[in-house]
């Protein structure tokens, strides 16, 4: 049987006669043209073919469903309605529609006892426009939770996966598939609920409508093949491997250097291949390696799937194992940490916090303790903690620690640009070596640098948990400690537009994305100008009481740390402040570098737009070899665009611990990180004008550094659905105060950025939607 | 063989006080050679238009040409009706002439009187290119929305819109008066229709 999708709300009814897989309540519809002229037949229709109710009044309005505007979940429905309230719900719902259309309808259920659970089903995935079954649901009685705007939990599968849903949505999933052979594969869009009658669980389709894509959806065919693809690669790579510890990986947006955050879950080519070269692809190893720990080099430590970058843990976890450590316990190691992972899923942003132990800390001992619980030695555990005492102890040494010798590198990549700039080297050549130079002497150092960084907060933290610091402290301690982002505040106020702009003009949101204007290409996008800037009060002097510095001093000796109190807290601070400048210095070349390549691609008409979709690799093979320069880019742009239609409609988890977690899987609740103890109630906005940020609540999907400048327009709160407890832009928020929830994840972000007022308790760890 | 609906015209016959619902045969012959089976839609449906198109569930729709929008309400609200069907449906729509006027005039555009597409040819230049007659009072005042234009005139009217995401476009000419039928339109519909 097949069917077609009515202009009016006859289509529930029609279904009634063939649907298998669900029941259909009985409806009752009128126009609201009927309604008006005679509403006492209306009520005497609900009566006889309804029963005494109570009902469910709902909207069924044809501009719900018209493919040029969808208006869905628009209009409004009215729960629990008594028959002597249908009046007053009917009219409720005409309002809601506005100016309404002659042929705007009115739908009227039974409401449904002991509904178990009920949520929304997508055949299609609208952000993606693939065939991807997506069911939205809550457990519990409320039917109306998930379209009233409540998160619920959310399942998606691929069209045709081999691997089947939780049980409990099986009849959801076949449904979805009925409903698509009855309307001809027209993307469907549907209401259903659980009801328990005689302990058996009876599904209802409460509303079905077309759904609206953006574009035509491509077929399961398509996508059939794709998947197989990487599930292909995710077999492959998950196998034992003869060069690496753990017997087996798992891939994750978030770890590590988390491409999600830095990259986005989606970059364009020449984004994806610059972030690559400069870091994952063999700078990140050779930093491991150098720092002391086991040598990965050669080991891309950032796969895709079809152009979605994921880490690959296990590659991750052997890095942060020093390299002494014998093969055995390296071995045992590793998979200790991949199972803790996969038993926690959430932990995947904070890894190096949570799951590895990478560097000695005054509480390391206690913190190791939970290695016994899995079989591993005292004897073992007292080696790892001593070759992790070496390890870091050769980081914080004052006179020839790692830190130091690393911010020497950076500046040699200050004299070898100015040098580079000021020569007569062509645009190409530039291109070349500014990028060659990035990674020497910016993104090596830089990676070193953050590390000293994370082990200098872990230091600290080590002394909260130890008492010696009060919380209070801890924060006292990272306000006093003067960062190049703090130092940019002081600036906006001091300088004038052009000095400011000379010395942070290269800094741009997406630090990787060449089609984001620089500070100093759109000046005004980001900056009110005329506005004048209070002096920011950063200046919060910090001291040490004797009996701290008694305490600490004696812990240091105990611990065989080879440093002092007074050098310790000298190589917090310098980590800290360096791991700023240093990013400050590596991203000036790079900026400069595409500036290059833009100006490069617009002697040849190409826009920076299509630049995005070329592979850096092309700017490479201009420099090296004798070819048309126009030819190669635009061959390489085309390849780019293909490749990136793909990655378009790929969607995959956050986490991918098995071939099957390609085609079907549940979107992880992610613990977001809150920021601050404050609490705020503020609009919401993800559109970036800077002149409408003031007193709202931002949501951007991933915040590097380049997106500093919101902070100078007021903004009342800052969500991002990607980053990480100790990503740039959490501690940027700390440092500012500024009430924050940091990795939202997809899930929360989407339905946190779309509403119109929210409350962020940021103690309490709680947001909720107000509007 | 698909069926592929069509509209028709309304004729008013004084003499007889009479509405009539027509079809030039040409368009039917057009449908014919091109391997589908016309339908025609009566205009006299009123508030079943819909259901008519749920049971006939056509494969594709061809709005014909003949009478100015507002000449004829029934027919006017008849096509927007199989307009709103078509989007929802995912189903293919050729508008011709009138068609296109009501396509565009779906989509929220206006239309303009002009005076030299009547009985007159024109060059088109875009993707779709070569001579045309016209038969028509007025043009499209722009592309619509979320559509493109496929020909321009040589006096700048569009002759020619498609849809960015639906399967419906739209031409001013009469492919079907022509002496000898253009296979490059059968083949375009017939890719549209597909």
């Amino acid at each position: 049987m097949s069917m077609a999708f009515s202009t009016k709300a006859r289509t529930l009814g029609s279904l009634k006669e063939c649907l298998k897989n669900a029941i259909i309540p009985s409806s009752i519809y009128f126009s609201v043209d009927k309604w008006k002229n005679d509403p006492k037949a209306c009520l005497q229709n609900i009566n006889n073919a309804l029963g005494r109710g109570p009902y469910i009044v709902r909207s069924s309005s044809t501009r719900e469903d018209a493919h040029t505007s969808s208006n869905a979940g628009a209009f409004l429905s009215v729960l629990s309605v008594n028959h002597s309230d249908i009046p007053k719900a009917v009219n409720d719902v005409i309002s809601s529609y506005g100016d309404y259309a002659i042929d705007d309808e009115i739908l009227i259920q039974p409401m449904l006892m002991n509904v178990l659970r009920s949520g929304v089903a997508f055949s299609h995935d609208p952000q993606t426009c693939s065939p991807y079954r997506i069911i939205n649901w809550a457990e519990g009685t409320d039917t109306s939770s998930i379209t009233s705007g409540c998160s619920g939990r959310l399942w998606q599968q691929a069209a045709s996966s081999q691997y089947k849903s939780p049980v409990e949505l099986q009849p959801v999933i076949e449904l979805l598939h009925e409903l698509l052979d009855i309307f001809n594969g027209v993307p469907i869009d549907c209401e259903f609920a659980f009801t328990q009658s005689n302990r058996n669980d009876i599904l209802w389709l409460l509303q079905v409508r077309p759904l609206v894509l953006s574009e035509e959806p491509e077929s399961k065919q398509e996508q059939t093949l794709r998947l197989e693809f990487i599930q292909r690669k995710v077999e492959r790579g998950i196998q034992p491997h003869p060069f690496l510890k753990g017997s087996r990986t798992v891939y994750g947006v978030m770890p590590d250097w988390n491409p999600a955050e830095i990259i986005g879950i989606r970059p364009r080519p020449l984004s994806l291949s610059l972030y690559r070269d400069l870091v994952t692809d063999s700078i990140w190893a050779y930093q491991r390696n150098n720092y002391g720990y086991r040598n990965l080099r050669s080991f891309p430590l950032m796969p895709n799937f079809f152009g979605l970058p994921y880490i690959d843990v296990r590659l991750s976890f052997n890095s942060f194992i020093p390299a002494d450590i014998d093969d055995l316990f390296a071995d045992r190691l590793v998979d200790y940490y991949i199972d803790k992972l996969m038993a926690q899923p959430s932990l995947h942003d904070k890894v190096e916090f949570e799951i590895v132990f990478s560097c000695y800390t005054l509480d390391l001992p206690t913190r190791l303790k939970c290695l016994h619980d899995h079989s591993f030695s005292t004897e073992e555990v007292n080696a790892f903690a001593d070759s992790l005492r070496k390890l870091t102890n050769n980081v914080i040494d004052s006179k020839d620690g790692l830190l130091h010798a690393d911010a020497r590198k950076l500046k040699t990549l200050m004299a070898r640009r100015e040098k580079l700039m000021t020569s007569s080297s062509d645009s190409v050549d530039k291109i070349y070596w500014l990028l060659e130079d990035t990674k020497r002497y910016g993104t090596l150092p830089f990676a070193g640098i953050a590390r000293a960084g994370f082990i200098a907060v872990q230091m600290l933290k080590s002394l909260v948990n130890l008492g010696i610091f009060s919380c209070n402290e801890y924060n006292d301690f990272f306000n006093s400690i003067k960062t190049i982002t703090s130092q940019m505040a002081l600036d906006r106020a001091a300088f004038d537009k052009g000095t400011f702009l000379e010395r942070y003009g290269h800094l741009r949101p997406g630090t990787y994305d060449i089609t984001s204007p620089r500070y100093d290409e759109s000046p005004d996008l980001y900056f009110d100008w005329d506005c004048h800037h209070e002096m920011p009060n950063i200046e919060t002097p910090f001291s040490l009481t004797l009996q701290q510095m008694r305490e600490i001093g004696d812990l240091l000796d105990e611990h065989n740390l080879n440093i002092d109190t007074i050098s310790l807290f000298n190589f917090i601070q310098d980590a800290i402040q360096l791991r700023e400048s240093s990013k400050y210095q590596f991203t000036q070349s790079l900026s400069k570098a595409m500036v290059l390549m833009t100006e490069y691609g617009s002697k040849y008409d190409l826009s920076p737009e299509e630049l995005s979709y070329c592979d850096l690799q092309v700017f490479k093979d201009i420099h090296m070899t004798a070819i048309d320069p126009k030819h190669s880019l635009m061959r390489s742009i085309e390849n780019g665009k293909a490749s990136y239609s793909q990655t378009l409609k790929t969607s995959l988890p956050p986490l991918i611990a098995s071939p099957k977690d390609v085609w079907s899987f549940e979107w992880p609740k992610t613990s977001p990180n809150f920021i601050t103890n404050k609490q705020i109630t503020a609009p919401v906005t993800q559109d970036l004008m800077r002149d409408q940020l003031d007193g709202k609540i931002v949501c951007i999907p991933n915040a590097d550094p380049g997106y500093d400048w919101l902070f100078s327009c007021h903004i009342s709160g800052l969500i991002t659905a990607w980053g990480g407890a100790n990503s740039h832009m959490a501690i940027r928020a700390a440092e500012l105060g500024l009430p924050s929830v940091i990795g939202a994840g997809e899930l929360f972000y989407r339905r946190w950025s779309t509403v119109g007022l929210l409350h962020i308790d940021c103690a309490g760890h709680r947001v909720e939607v107000i509007q | 063989m698909k069926i592929v609906a069509i509209t028709q015209r309304i004729d008013y016959h004084q003499s007889r006080n009479e509405y009539r619902d027509a079809l030039d045969h040409r368009l039917n012959n057009f449908l014919l050679e091109s391997g589908y089976l016309p339908f025609p839609i009566p205009n006299s449906l009123g508030f079943i238009v819909d259901e008519f198109l749920c049971e006939l569930k056509p494969h594709a729709f061809l709005l014909s040409g003949g009478n100015d929008i507002g000449e004829f309400k029934i027919r006017d609200e008849t096509e927007r009706t199989i307009l709103k069907y078509a989007s929802i449906n995912h189903i293919p729509v050729l508008g011709i002439c009138r068609g296109m006027q009501m396509m565009a005039n779906f989509a929220g555009v206006g239309l303009r009187e002009v005076s030299n597409h009547i009985c007159s040819t024109h060059k088109l230049s875009g993707l779709i290119t070569g001579t045309i007659t016209c038969y028509h009072k007025y043009s499209i005042d722009s592309c619509p929305n979320d559509f493109s234009t496929l020909a321009i005139s040589d006096d700048g009217e569009i002759e020619a819109i498609k849809h960015n995401i639906l399967r419906w476009e739209s031409w001013m000419w009469h492919p079907e008066r022509d002496q000898f039928i253009n296979p490059s339109y059968i083949q375009r519909m017939k890719a549209l229709f597909l």
